[in-house]
């Protein structure tokens, strides 16, 4: 018996994935998965040309400069001090103001902008007359605080926005998309199981998801990474977690497609229509942070969002609502969080498992 | 309030009693599709009661219907419904029709009364008028029973008849029927079909009915427009038709010999026997009787005689294959 | 005649002026829409915050309340501030009342095919579009503009003449505000629905472009650190909006010029497609 089963799980994998994949109405799945990867891809574009722009402004200039002279410079410091630790400027660009000091009177005030550059960060020195007014780095990429914004991207567009409607299109259309079509009755009709059949649509629902959600976080890291020269990526990759971290991603990917595929797959048995669901969600996921602690386990980016490898540091001037929702108060340790969302994902397939069984077909008109 | 469209005449200005306004014009009317031209150069002048377009699937008779009705701007040429421009005089012309499309086309969650209602008065009638007309309109196509219940909730068929309703909730005085039969099992084919000639026989409204189902058209219209590949394939008066064949005479014989035929022939006719079954076509001047005074002479008997004339479908197969 | 007689009558009476048209469809659709016992219930928790605003007016105004807490007059004040915050919730109500009222004007029509039905007539695709939006902007005029007018005479009958003649521009930005939301909301739902033609998936998407375009700015400024990824947020570039027309001090990285311009693009994007999908029949080329 188990292997017919088996035999039928992978016949409806089979006619589900080919549904899934190449539906015209899931191509925005696929856009939707392509928006970070893209986004990463300009990123590291723009960021190769700011790197070849800056090695050419510090080939230009007089000597080679380490980040250290870039700071060492001070606010009224002169001219001549400052080109002293820096040397003559490859950039220099200056004009005349002329500022009225009485009714008949005018002062003239030589402006300079000079920029440095010490193959990475820029250096912008204004001066008036002479003196240094104000200094201005613009630091270039920073492998630290991109791994921060990589992973803030990661939380709270990919997972939160991404993956929770990706999962949303996919599961929810596993039944009430058939529905819609008027050939649920097909399957019914045919000798399966329920059961089975509804655990052949959430395995193909889950490796579509999975396929397209994992294979754009791999795309995602090889774009953040693309632009660092080698030695840089290494450092990252094999000394500093890089890696490590770019399989939790994966793993979280894979938990997050189990746990909203599940609870989206309940949603679309339950519900004619997905939007009071899908909105309750997101809405019970935005508050969990203020929930209590029994309550907020029963949120699935809880446990998501303890897996993340990277906390997202907050920001003195961000407001307190917000800085809460970025923080995540009492994170469970990692085995617990995965044990909970295949709880909470076992759960909801319980539920879609007995609902399946008195589900009855009706196809009236939307 | 307004009064409705303008008046259109429809005084009999012709021998078989079609008005003498042409109900359709056609000058050149091309239709093109991205590089396919969907009604290529199409002239005519239909001024029959009711008008089948006939013409096999992908012809060009829902495109036309369509372009009359403004839903499909004219790349080329130019036409007229009673005699207004559809380039210039659209809203006009739509005041004036009733159209029954070939797809599903209803409301689902409202009830049929409330939907032929708000059709009748998005045409233009005051509320109370619509709603007494709405119920009027079911009634006529035979949904009295079911008028409260939701469209959503029909057969097939019962969507067919309130879709009908809705065309002509508001009196129109042309009424454009596509497909109005698709789908429909024999017995309501035949109420829709007897209907539609009902409503032609009223002669309150005329009609144009598109459908590729020759016995519908033949059952119900009496000037046919055959279209292929977009362009007119044939035009004919069903009644002329009518009326010119009478010259084909088909007997059944029994107790002929080689006699008979040449003494028929003798008369100028011209003759095909197959067993016994003769068909003829009578000489100017030979009328029935003189073949019934020579089965007479011959001692021949004459079971039937028919006056053959052409079905429609020898004029479709006809103008298909020209 | 009566009804029960099977026969066909001709009409030539009088007709309703073709202007009054697109009423039609604004009286059925309405009626339909509130066939939902959800949307009548949502409408109804729409109306307690601008109870619990009015409140809090006439509480502003007591003198003895304030006394009674101990906090003196000046400390609740109803100002430019107090109307921005009363919109910013009717916003995010109207939001979530169009993701529920809009796609079920038009997607069914597409669904079911019944474009024909309404294009057949004297009825033009502009004054389908007024019909059909006119049940949202009714809708929601009810739950932000027309309320925030009526707390600003309740607060104006307190405050007197001279508060009344001072802030009378806040009456003014109330409406704009308002009409500005009503706009973009009705636009993006009838445009969405006529473009995926599903009520529950045009919904769904509803719901899904306003936080996902949010989510989308935010990581386009965080990885390429621009303030250009602010143009993908609606909510955003609305709040620019208004934090302008109630004077509110907000530093925005979008100017107002810029969030109107945008606007108005988001707003012409939409008017497109539904001219592109709100026609008789979709011709495939």
């Amino acid at each position: 018996m188990t292997r017919l089963w088996w035999t039928q799980i992978k016949a409806v994998i089979r006619l589900e994935l080919k549904k899934t994949f190449f539906a015209k109405r899931g191509l925005w799945i696929y856009v939707v998965a392509a928006l970070p990867v893209l986004l990463y891809v300009a990123y590291a574009v723009a960021m190769s040309h700011e790197q070849h722009r800056t090695t050419e402004i510090a080939r230009e200039g007089e000597r080679r400069l380490a980040y250290q002279d870039l700071l060492a410079v001070k606010p009224g410091m002169t001219k001549q001090e400052a080109t002293a630790i820096l040397g003559k400027p490859p950039l220099v660009f200056h004009w005349t103001e002329r500022r009225p000091t009485g009714p008949n009177s005018t002062e003239e005030i030589l402006h300079e902008d000079l920029h440095y550059s010490d193959g990475q960060n820029d250096l912008y020195l204004s001066l008036a007359n002479g003196k240094v007014q104000s200094i201005n780095i613009h630091e270039g990429y920073n492998l630290g605080e991109d791994a921060v914004v990589f992973a803030g991207v990661f939380q709270f567009f990919f997972l939160r926005l991404a993956i929770f409607f990706g999962c949303l299109g996919i599961f929810m259309n596993l039944f009430r998309g058939e529905v819609l079509d008027r050939s649920l009755h097909f399957y019914f009709l045919a000798p399966i199981r329920r059961e089975v059949l509804m655990a052949g649509k959430f395995l193909a629902g889950l490796l579509a998801t999975c396929t397209i959600f994992i294979t754009s976080e791999l795309l995602q890291t090889v774009a953040f990474l693309w632009h660092f020269n080698p030695q840089t990526r290494d450092l990252y990759l094999y000394h500093n977690h890089g890696l490590e971290h770019a399989a939790v991603y994966v793993g979280v990917t894979f938990l997050a497609c189990v746990g909203y595929g599940a609870f989206f797959l309940v949603a679309g048995m339950l519900f004619r229509n997905p939007l009071i669901p899908a909105a309750a969600v997101l809405i019970w996921e935005l508050i969990n942070p203020f929930l209590p602690a029994l309550l907020k386990q029963f949120s699935i980016i809880y446990y998501l969002k303890s897996l993340c490898p990277v906390e997202i540091p907050v920001s003195p001037g961000t407001p307190g609502l917000l800085a809460l929702l970025i923080s995540n108060a009492d994170p469970v340790s990692p085995p617990l969080a995965i044990l909970g969302i295949l709880v909470v994902a076992l759960l909801a397939l319980f539920v879609s498992s007995v609902q399946v069984r008195r589900m009855e077909i009706n196809y009236t008109t939307e | 309030m307004t009064q409705p469209g303008a008046p259109v005449s429809e005084s009999s200005g012709s021998p078989t009693g079609a008005p003498s306004v042409p109900l359709i014009e056609l000058n050149g009317l091309t239709v093109r599709f991205g590089n396919r031209d969907i009604l290529h150069g199409l002239t005519a002048s239909l001024r029959g009661r009711a008008i089948g377009l006939l013409g096999p699937n992908g012809a060009g008779k829902s495109t036309l219907i369509n372009t009359l009705l403004g839903f499909y701007k004219p790349t080329g040429g130019s036409a007229k419904v009673f005699g207004q421009d559809i380039g210039t005089n659209l809203r006009n012309i739509r005041s004036l029709v009733g159209y029954m499309p070939e797809n599903d086309a209803f409301i689902s969650k409202m009830n049929a009364v409330s939907f032929v209602q708000m059709m009748g008065e998005l045409s233009g009638l005051p509320s109370r008028v619509a709603l007494e007309r709405a119920h009027e309109a079911l009634f006529y196509v035979g949904l009295a029973e079911a008028r409260y219940r939701q469209l959503g909730t029909y057969s097939l068929g019962m969507k067919q008849l309130a879709k009908l309703a809705q065309a002509i909730v508001h009196g129109p005085k042309l009424l454009i029927l596509d497909e109005p039969t698709n789908g429909l099992d024999p017995s309501a084919r035949q109420r829709m079909v007897r209907m539609v000639r009902e409503i032609r026989d009223s002669r309150e409204m005329r009609i144009v009915l598109c459908s590729h189902l020759l016995r519908d058209v033949e059952d119900t219209c009496d000037e046919v427009l055959i279209l292929k590949q977009g362009q007119i394939a044939h035009y004919s008066d069903l009644d002329e038709e009518r009326r010119s064949n009478k010259r084909f005479v088909e007997l059944e014989i029994y107790g002929a010999n080689g006699d008979f035929t040449a003494a028929i022939e003798k008369l100028g006719c011209e003759c095909a026997v197959t067993a016994n079954r003769m068909k003829m076509v009578l000489a100017d001047g030979v009328e029935t009787r003189d073949i019934f005074r020579i089965a007479a002479e011959q001692q021949v008997r004459i079971r039937r005689l028919n006056f053959r004339r052409d079905t429609l479908e020898d004029i479709f197969l006809k103008a298909m294959e020209s | 005649m009566a009804v029960y007689r099977r026969n066909y009558r001709p009409y030539s009476g009088a007709q309703t002026p073709e202007w009054s048209r697109f009423l039609v469809l604004f009286r059925y659709s309405r009626r339909n829409l509130f066939r939902s016992r959800f949307l009548t219930g949502f409408l109804v928790l729409c109306f307690f915050w601008p109870i619990a605003c009015m409140v809090w007016i006439y509480l502003a105004h007591s003198a003895s309340f304030l006394a009674k807490l101990g906090l003196p007059p000046e400390l609740i004040s109803i100002d430019n501030k107090f109307f921005f915050l009363y919109m910013t919730v009717q916003g995010v109500l109207s939001f979530f009342m169009t993701a529920f009222a809009g796609p079920g004007l038009i997607s069914p029509d597409l669904a079911n095919g019944s474009l024909p039905l309404y294009f057949c007539r004297p009825f033009s695709r502009a004054e389908y579009v007024l019909g059909k939006s006119s049940v949202l902007g009714i809708l929601l005029s009810q739950i932000t503009w027309i309320p925030g007018v009526i707390l600003f005479i309740i607060q104006a009958s307190f405050a007197g003449a001279s508060w009344t003649r001072d802030n009378l521009w806040i009456a003014g930005s109330l409406a704009l505000s308002s009409l500005i939301l009503i706009a973009i909301l009705s636009l993006l739902s009838t445009a969405l629905s006529a473009w995926v033609k599903w009520r529950i998936v045009a919904g769904a998407l509803l719901v899904a472009v306003v936080p996902f375009g949010a989510g989308l700015a935010e990581a386009i400024n965080a990885v390429l650190r621009i303030d250009a990824g602010h143009f993908f947020d609606l909510r955003y570039l609305v709040a620019t909006v208004w934090t302008n027309l109630f004077l509110v001090d907000n530093e925005r990285a979008v100017s107002v010029g810029q969030a109107w311009i945008a606007i108005l693009v988001y707003g012409s994007i939409c008017l497109w497609l539904l001219m592109r999908k709100i026609r008789a029949y979709e011709v495939i080329r």
